[in-house]
C-alpha cells in the first residue's frame, strides 16, 4: 500500500548538510497500525511528511498504491493528498476562522465534493463529528473547545476523505493522558474497522498498542517489528 | 470550481481584510493617494491635451494659388484629402482687404486694388490634428496651380514638441505612481501571507490546491485596490468638480475652460477604478506566488 525505498533526505542548514533521514526502507500493509518511535530529531516527522507527500525525498521513491509520489507535480500531489491521506498534528491544526463543521466539510471542499447543491458532503460530516462525539459541537470554533475536543475535531477531519492511510504525528502529545487515551480509542477502533494508520509517538504505552513499532535513530530504522515480538 | 469553493474563498479574504482591518485601511488609504495624484496628473493631462487641440485647431495652411489655377479642382482636391476640417477660398481681393484690416487700416492699400493687386488667390485649410499639419501641406504644395503653401512651421513644431514632452512625462509619473502602489498591495499581501503561514501549511496538508490557497489573497489586494481606487475618484471628482466649477466662472480665465464633458471625463474616473483593482489583484498575485508555494 505505502512502499518507501531507499529514502535519504538532507538539509542544508547555512555551509552544513544534514542527513535527516539515511536510507529508510519501510512497507507499509493495508489496515496496519504502525507506530514510528524515537527520541526527539531522530526523523519520524521528515519521513511521515515524506509518507504522506509534504515533502520530496532526496533521494529514493514513495509508492502509494502502486504510484510512484517522485514522478507527480504539485497538482497530482495535492490530489493524493485529498483523496489518500489524512493527517492528524500534535497541535490539532485546525483552521481558527472556521467552525468545527466548516473544518471537517473542508477537505471535501479542496476536493470538489462540496459543491453546495448535493447534500452528501453535509451528511457526511455530519455522521463523522458523530462518530468521533462532537455533533453537538458542530457550531463551535477551535477557541470554543478544549484540547481533547479540537483532536476529536481533526480525526474527523483527516477522515473526510475516506483516506487510505491516516497519519498522526504525537496526536496524543498535547493531552493529558485521561484525554490521550480517548483519542487514541477513537484511534484504535478506527484500525478494527480496516483504516491504515501510521503514528509518530514518544509515548511507549501509545506504540505498544500499535500492530508494530518502527524504532528509529539519527535518520535511520533500527527496529521494525511487530508488537507481539515484544 | 463550484458555489461553495467561490463562497470559501470570498468569505476567507473578508476575513482576512478584517483580520488586519487597519493595515488594509492604511494600504487603501496609500493606494488612495497614489491614485488621487495619478488621475490628478491624467485630468491635468486631458485639459493640456483640450487646450492644445485648441491651439491647434487654430493652426491654419494658407495654399497660395498661380493665376492660371482651377479653383474648382484645388477645391476638389481639399474635399478629399483625410484631415482637413474646412477649407475656405479668399479672392485676392479680400486678401488685400483682410490684409488691410490685419495691419489696422483697410485704406492703406487702396491703390493695389484691381490689376496691381500683388496678391494671389488663396485657400484657408484648417485640420483637426496639428500632427498632421506638415503632411498635408506637402501633399497641398504638389497640386496643381498651387505657387506655395505656407503655415506656421515654427508654432506647429512647438506645439508638437510640447505635447509629446508633456506625454511623456505624465506616462513616467503615472507609471511611478502605479508601480508605488502595487509595491505597497506586494507588501502588505506579504504581511498577510506571512500572519496566515501556519494556516497555509494546514491548507497544504488538507491537499488544497494553489488556487485554493491564493484566491483569497487574490480577492484581497482586488478589494483593498478598489477600496483605494473608489476614494481616490471620489475625492478627485469632488474636487474636479469645485475647480471647473469656480474657473467657469472666471470670465478672464476664458482661455483656461476646463473639460467638463462627462464622455471625455468618465474614462479617467473608470480607469482608476480598473487600475486600482487590477493593481490589488497584481500586487497580491506577485506577492503570493512569490511566498506561497506548493
Amino acid at each position: 500500500m505505502i512502499q518507501a525505498e531507499n529514502i535519504t533526505k538532507l538539509y542544508k542548514v547555512g555551509g552544513n548538510v544534514i542527513k535527516v533521514l539515511n536510507d529508510i526502507n519501510l512497507q507499509v500493509e493495508k489496515g496496519e497500525f504502525i507506530a514510528l518511535q524515537g527520541p526527539s530529531g531522530c526523523g519520524k516527522s521528515t519521513l511521515l511528511n515524506i509518507l504522506g507527500c509534504l515533502e520530496t525525498a532526496t533521494s529514493g521513491r514513495i509508492l502509494i498504491d502502486g504510484v510512484d509520489t517522485s514522478r507527480l507535480n504539485d497538482d497530482d500531489l495535492a490530489k493524493i493528498r485529498q483523496g489518500k491521506i489524512g493527517y492528524i498534528f500534535q497541535a490539532y491544526n485546525l483552521i481558527p476562522t472556521l467552525n468545527a463543521y466548516e473544518n471537517v466539510v473542508l477537505p471535501m471542499l479542496f476536493a470538489g465534493e462540496d459543491d453546495g447543491k448535493s447534500s452528501m458532503a453535509a451528511k457526511r460530516t455530519a455522521m463523522l463529528l458523530k462518530s468521533v462525539a462532537m455533533h453537538d459541537r458542530m457550531t463551535h470554533k477551535p477557541s470554543e473547545l478544549s484540547g481533547g475536543e479540537q483532536q476529536r475535531v481533526a480525526i474527523a477531519r483527516a477522515l473526510s476523505n475516506n483516506p487510505s492511510i491516516l497519519i498522526g504525528d504525537e496526536p496524543t502529545g498535547n493531552l493529558d493522558s485521561k484525554t490521550g487515551l480517548a483519542v487514541l480509542d477513537i484511534l484504535i477502533n478506527l484500525n478494527k474497522e480496516g483504516q491504515t494508520i501510521i503514528l509518530a509517538t514518544h509515548d511507549s504505552t501509545i506504540a505498544h498498542m500499535a500492530s508494530r513499532i518502527v524504532k528509529m535513530k539519527d535518520g535511520r530504522i533500527i527496529n521494525n517489528s511487530s508488537t507481539k515480538e515484544h | 470550481m463550484n458555489l461553495n469553493a467561490i463562497k470559501y474563498c470570498l468569505r476567507q479574504g473578508v476575513v482576512s481584510l478584517f483580520r488586519n482591518f487597519w493595515l488594509a485601511v492604511v494600504t487603501a488609504g496609500m493606494i488612495a493617494v497614489s491614485l488621487a495624484i495619478l488621475g490628478g496628473f491624467l485630468l491635468v493631462a486631458l485639459n493640456v491635451g483640450q487646450i492644445l487641440y485648441n491651439i491647434a485647431g487654430n493652426v491654419e495652411i494658407s495654399v497660395f494659388l498661380r493665376d492660371d489655377a482651377d479653383q474648382e479642382l484645388i477645391r476638389t482636391r481639399l474635399d478629399g484629402l483625410d484631415g482637413v476640417r474646412e477649407h475656405t477660398f479668399i479672392p485676392r481681393e479680400q486678401g488685400l482687404t483682410d490684409f488691410g484690416y490685419a495691419l489696422g487700416d483697410s485704406a492703406l492699400f487702396a491703390g493695389l486694388a484691381g490689376e496691381n493687386n500683388p496678391l494671389p488667390d488663396m485657400f484657408r485649410v484648417r485640420v483637426g490634428e496639428s500632427d498632421m499639419v506638415e503632411a498635408l501641406a506637402e501633399k497641398m504644395r504638389a497640386f496643381p496651380g498651387v505657387e506655395f503653401v505656407d503655415y506656421g512651421e515654427e508654432l506647429v513644431a512647438r506645439l508638437l514638441g510640447v505635447t509629446r514632452w508633456l506625454n511623456a512625462f505624465f506616462l513616467a509619473i503615472s507609471f511611478l505612481l502605479a508601480a508605488s502602489a502595487v509595491f505597497l498591495i506586494v507588501t502588505i499581501i506579504r504581511l498577510s501571507v506571512m500572519a496566515r503561514q501556519e494556516e497555509i501549511g494546514v491548507m497544504k496538508y488538507l491537499g488544497a490546491s494553489n488556487f485554493f490557497i491564493r484566491a483569497p489573497f487574490f480577492l484581497e489586494g482586488m478589494a483593498m485596490g478598489w477600496a483605494g481606487a473608489l476614494s481616490a475618484a471620489v475625492a478627485l471628482g469632488a474636487a474636479y468638480h469645485r475647480l471647473a466649477f469656480s474657473l467657469q466662472r472666471e470670465a478672464l480665465l476664458f482661455f483656461l475652460q476646463p473639460v467638463t464633458d462627462p464622455e471625455k471625463l468618465w474614462p479617467v474616473f473608470a480607469g482608476l477604478l480598473a487600475l486600482g483593482t487590477v493593481m490589488g489583484g497584481l500586487g497580491s498575485l506577485v506577492s503570493v506566488r512569490r511566498f506561497v508555494r506548493a
